[in-house]
């Protein structure tokens, strides 16, 4: 999918769905602020996820009953390297995951400005007014 | 969609803060409450515990309070025996809770309340930027 990389709107829609993905994962990890043992999850980096979603290698199926992973899933893993847990054995840390929040609002307004920017290029380009 | 999932499990939160601050409630307006027999039994602190629940019809793991509990703690002993409670001693039996626990407990039901409203907030301005980029 190197398409992907050359086409700044397919770009900028992989980047919404991995923001998405991740604003999920972390809303998650509020809500369980109090859950005894909890240990908090995040979505792995977007360069890695994009280069697995691009990259070539990938499992041989040589019949179609066999099941692929689908490269536009973002995985989430639980982020062990966080601050200590609390007696209970949660983990999460409110203020480390107000700022990862705050990260995916201020990317996720980038992206749709990259986005619309690039659309009002193109309608410029066809000759219509923006 | 993935927003539409963060906005449910922002809301499981809220909801699941908001029946432990009942609780708390519930534990300080009984602090008082001892048994109207002698010897009887005053009221026992109740507890909240939360965990992970599969939520199928929305596919996303949300929060739940599983299980009101009560706390095991003894309850403290008054010397009063004038109290319709009062056993044969003399002493009455009051109950366990302890106001400055329960304090604490709704202080934190109240910043977990508000971090997850605080998330609420942001995927609903995602959610609003979205819907702006199909215009």
């Amino acid at each position: 999918m190197d398409s992907l990389r050359a086409d700044p709107i397919a770009l900028a829609e992989a980047r919404l769905r991995w923001l998405e993905r991740r604003q999920q994962v972390l809303a998650r990890n509020v809500a369980h602020a109090d859950t005894p043992g909890f240990v908090p999850a995040d979505v792995e980096p977007f360069a890695r996820h994009l280069a697995r979603a691009g990259g070539k290698v990938m499992l041989a199926a040589t019949s179609p009953r066999h099941i692929r992973p689908d490269p536009s899933i973002v995985a989430a893993r639980p982020d062990r390297r966080q601050a200590e847990a609390s007696p209970n054995g949660n983990a999460v840390s409110l203020e480390e995951q107000a700022i990862r929040i705050a990260e995916t609002d201020t990317a996720h307004a980038l992206a749709t400005a990259l986005r619309r920017r690039f659309l009002d290029m193109l309608r410029t380009a066809l000759g219509r007014p923006v | 969609m993935d927003l539409d999932r963060a906005l449910a499990v922002s809301a499981a939160g809220m909801r699941a803060q908001a029946l432990r601050l009942r609780v708390v409630a519930e534990n300080l307006a009984n602090r008082d409450s001892t048994g109207q027999t002698p010897g009887a039994d005053p009221y026992r602190r109740r507890t909240v515990t939360f965990a992970e629940r599969l939520d199928r019809a929305l596919g996303a793991r949300t929060v739940q309070v599983v299980r009101v509990g009560t706390d095991p703690r003894d309850f403290p002993l008054r010397f009063d025996p004038g109290h319709p409670a009062a056993d044969a001693r003399g002493y009455v039996r009051l109950p366990n809770v302890d106001s400055l626990v329960e304090m604490m407990d709704m202080q934190e039901a109240q910043r977990s309340y508000s971090a997850n409203l605080g998330v609420l907030e942001t995927t609903r301005g995602m959610l609003a930027r979205t819907i702006e980029a199909l215009r």
